[in-house]
C-alpha cells in the first residue's frame, strides 16, 4: 500500500465512457439520475495515476440530490454526495404507526375497488386487520383514530396530554365518543362481551365475530390475570361469563351423570301470609343409589359436566369427593 | 336466447345540481349499472393534468419530483379533454405529447426577492391555451389565491417548463375529475304506528334520539313518532337495536329498495358536476359498444376468443 499516494476527486479528460456522469472535478451533477451500476465519481491516485470509478450498487435508481466538497484542503479529498430514493409503495413494504403498530402491505387496491360510504363517499387509505389490536393493547392507537376522526371532522385539533385535568368530561373515551356521536357516527363499536349467544355443546361463548361471539379471553390472558392475582376477574371472565353452570352431585356416590329431577306432586302450594310461596326442597335424586339424599349443589363450568359424559362414553368413571369447605 | 326480454329503461331525476356538485336519483335498475357508473365517473373520465416537468431552476426547499407531483395534483379546466387526444395514439407528434391535438404547455417563473415568504401558487402557471387553465378555487376563504405549489424564501427561484396531457384516473389518480362518486340504496322505512302508540312519549323521545342521525322526530300536535328524513338513514341498525331492547321487536321496519339509488356526485373542479355525469354515461357507452361492434364479425374472435363465439352462438 506504500507505493499508493493521497487520491483526489478527478476525471481524465480523455476518459469519455464516463463523461455523461461524471464532470471533469469526478463528482456528478446536481439532478442527475443514476441507474443500476451507473458512474457517479471518480478518484485519481496522485502518485500511480490509477483512477477509481463508483459505480451505484443496488437495483434502486436515485437523484442526485445535493454534492458538497471540502474547500479548506486544496486538493479535492473529501466530498459528501447524497442522494434522493423516490419510492412508491408497493407490495412488500412495511409501514408502521407511531404506535408501534407495523405490518406489510399485501395489497395495493384502485380507489374503485376499495369500500365506500354511502353517505358522505368518503373511502379507506388504508385497511388494517382488527386483530392487531387486542393481542397488542395499542389502545393509545384506537384512540388516536378516534381523536382523529373527530377533529377533521370538527376541524379543530385534539389535546392529547396525557395525564391532565384540564378535560371537562370523565374520559377521553367519553369526550371522543360523543363529539363522534354528534356527527352522526357509533359510538364506539362492538365491545367485550358479558352475554351472547353461546355454544350449544358447551354452552361457552362462540368464536368469531359475525355469529355474535366476542373477543377471546385466551391462555396468555389469563396467565396476566394470574401473575396479577386478579382472582375474582379471572373467575368473572372464565366461569361467569363463560359457562357457569350449578350442577347436582351426589355426594354417596359421586357421581354427576345419575342425576335426575323429580316431577314434583301437583299440589297448591300455599301461601304463608305474603311470604312467597317456598321453594320445594330436594327435587332430585340419584338414580344409582335411589335416594336424595346425598344430593348437593355445586358450581362448576358446564363443559365439566361435557368432560364426564364424554368419558364415560369410554368406559371411564369419574366420582367427585365433595368436602364442606371448613373440612378441606 | 328467447324472445324474453330484461331490457329496463332507468330513470334519472336530478335533485341538486351545482357547478361542482350534483345530486340525483336513479331509478329502475340495479347495483351493477349504478356501480359501473361509479366507477367510470372515479376511474375513466378524461381530464387534463400535468404530466411532464422540466425544471430548469429549483432552489427552493422542496425537491423536483416533490414539485412535479404537486403540479400534477393541480386540477386543469378540462372541458376540452373528451375531444382531445391521448398523446400515446396521437398521429400529429408520434405520442412525444407536444402538439395541440394533445398536450397544453405551461410556464412557471417565480423568483423571491421580498424578505417575505412569497407563496408560489396555481396562479403562476401561464397557459398557452386559454382553455386550459388552473382551476379557480373561488368561494373560499382566500379566493384571491390558488393552490400553493412552493413557498420561497428570498433569493429562491423556481423555473420550469410543464406539459400537461390528457389521461384518466386508472393509470393515476391526477387525472380523476372526481372529488366523491358515492351512492345509497334509498331506504324504505315502515313504523308500525299501532306498536309505537303503546309507547310512551318518553319511550318515543329515546327512540328517536337514540339514532344518531336525524330520521324520526315526533310531531308537536299529535305526539306522532314520524319520519322526517328517512335518507339520513346510514344503515346503523341503531334503531332496530334500539326498538329490540325496548322489547319491541317490529317496531320499525326498515328496507333497502334495491332498485333506486340515491347519488352525490362531487367534482375537483376539472369539469363541472354535470360533465362529469354525462361524460361517465358517454364512456361506459363506448365500452359497450366495444362489446356489441364485434359481435357478428370474426373481429370477436379475436377480441374475445372462445367468449366471442360464445356471444354470437348465444
Amino acid at each position: 500500500m506504500s507505493d499508493q499516494g493521497p487520491r483526489i476527486f478527478k476525471r481524465e479528460h480523455s476518459d469519455m465512457s464516463i463523461s455523461s456522469f461524471v464532470d471533469s472535478d469526478g463528482l456528478p451533477h446536481v439532478g442527475q439520475v443514476i441507474h443500476q451500476d451507473e458512474p457517479y465519481c471518480s478518484t485519481i491516485d496522485q502518485v500511480t495515476n490509477s483512477k477509481y470509478i463508483y459505480r451505484r450498487k443496488g437495483s434502486e435508481t436515485v437523484i442526485v440530490d445535493y454534492v458538497a466538497v471540502d474547500t479548506k484542503n486544496k486538493n479535492l479529498q473529501k466530498a459528501n454526495i447524497r442522494f434522493r430514493h423516490p419510492r412508491n409503495p408497493v407490495i412488500g413494504d412495511k409501514f408502521s404507526s407511531r404506535h408501534g403498530q407495523k405490518g406489510v402491505c399485501s395489497q395495493l387496491w384502485p380507489d374503485i375497488d376499495m369500500p365506500f360510504s354511502g353517505i358522505t363517499g368518503m373511502s379507506p387509505d388504508l385497511i388494517i386487520n382488527p386483530h392487531a389490536f387486542p393481542s397488542r393493547m395499542t389502545i393509545g392507537m384506537l384512540l388516536e383514530i378516534l381523536a382523529a376522526k373527530g377533529g377533521c371532522l370538527h376541524g379543530n385539533f385534539v389535546d392529547a396530554t396525557p395525564f391532565s385535568d384540564d378535560t371537562e368530561s370523565e374520559s377521553l373515551v367519553e369526550d371522543l365518543g360523543s363529539k363522534l356521536r354528534a356527527l352522526g357516527f357509533n359510538y364506539h363499536g362492538t365491545e367485550v362481551r358479558a352475554t351472547g349467544q353461546v355454544d350449544q355443546i358447551t354452552r361457552q361463548p362462540i368464536k368469531g365475530r359475525k355469529r355474535g361471539g366476542g373477543v377471546r379471553f385466551g391462555e396468555m390472558e389469563r396467565d396476566s390475570l394470574l401473575a396479577h392475582g386478579a382472582a375474582y376477574l379471572l373467575h368473572d371472565r372464565l366461569h361467569v361469563c363463560s359457562d357457569y353452570h350449578v350442577a347436582d352431585v351426589c355426594s354417596l356416590c359421586g357421581s354427576l351423570l345419575t342425576t335426575t329431577t323429580i316431577q314434583p306432586p301437583k299440589r297448591v302450594i300455599r301461601e304463608f301470609g305474603g311470604l312467597p310461596p317456598t321453594k320445594a326442597l330436594k327435587k332430585v335424586k340419584c338414580l344409582a343409589c335411589q335416594t336424595s339424599k346425598g344430593m348437593e349443589t355445586v358450581a362448576m363450568p358446564y363443559v365439566f359436566k361435557y368432560l364426564v359424559a364424554e368419558l364415560a362414553a369410554m368406559n371411564i368413571k369419574m366420582t367427585i369427593q365433595l368436602n364442606s369447605r371448613a373440612a378441606a | 336466447m328467447d324472445g324474453v326480454s330484461y331490457q329496463r329503461f332507468p330513470k334519472v331525476k336530478i335533485r341538486e345540481l351545482k357547478d361542482e356538485y350534483a345530486k340525483f336519483e336513479l331509478r329502475d335498475t340495479d347495483a351493477s349499472m349504478a356501480n359501473a357508473l361509479r366507477r367510470v365517473m372515479i376511474a375513466e373520465v378524461p381530464t387534463i393534468a400535468i404530466d411532464l416537468v422540466e425544471i430548469e431552476v429549483n432552489s427552493s426547499v422542496l425537491n423536483d419530483e416533490f414539485i412535479a407531483h404537486r403540479l400534477g395534483l393541480i386540477p386543469l379546466t378540462s372541458s376540452r379533454a373528451m375531444s382531445m387526444r391521448f398523446s400515446r395514439d396521437c398521429d400529429a407528434c408520434d405520442g412525444d405529447g407536444q402538439c395541440e391535438y394533445c398536450s397544453v404547455e405551461f410556464h412557471l417563473r417565480a423568483k423571491c426577492m421580498s424578505d417575505q415568504t412569497l407563496d408560489v401558487t396555481s396562479k403562476d402557471l401561464v397557459s398557452s391555451d386559454h382553455t386550459v387553465q388552473p382551476v379557480d378555487v373561488g368561494g373560499f376563504e382566500n379566493s384571491d389565491r390558488g393552490i400553493i405549489i412552493v413557498k420561497l424564501r428570498r433569493g429562491q427561484e423556481l423555473k420550469l417548463r410543464a406539459i400537461a396531457r390528457k389521461g384518466i384516473g386508472k393509470d393515476h389518480a391526477k387525472w380523476s375529475p372526481a372529488a366523491t362518486v358515492t351512492f345509497m340504496y334509498e331506504p324504505e322505512i315502515h313504523i308500525n304506528e299501532e306498536m309505537m302508540e303503546s309507547l310512551t312519549l318518553e319511550e318515543k323521545q329515546s327512540f328517536v334520539d337514540s339514532s344518531p342521525t336525524r330520521v324520526f322526530d315526533i310531531d308537536a300536535n299529535t305526539h306522532q313518532v314520524v319520519v322526517v328524513d328517512r335518507e339520513a338513514y346510514t344503515y346503523d341498525d341503531e334503531v332496530l337495536k334500539k326498538a329490540e331492547a325496548m322489547g319491541k321487536p317490529g317496531l320499525v321496519e326498515i328496507y333497502a329498495k334495491e332498485d333506486s339509488f340515491i347519488f352525490s356526485v362531487e367534482s375537483t373542479g376539472a369539469i363541472k358536476a354535470s360533465e362529469l355525469v354525462l361524460n361517465a354515461i358517454e364512456v361506459l357507452k363506448h365500452k359497450l359498444d366495444a362489446v356489441t361492434l364485434s359481435d357478428d364479425t370474426v373481429e370477436a374472435d379475436d377480441q374475445f376468443g372462445e367468449l366471442g363465439a360464445h356471444m354470437r352462438g348465444g
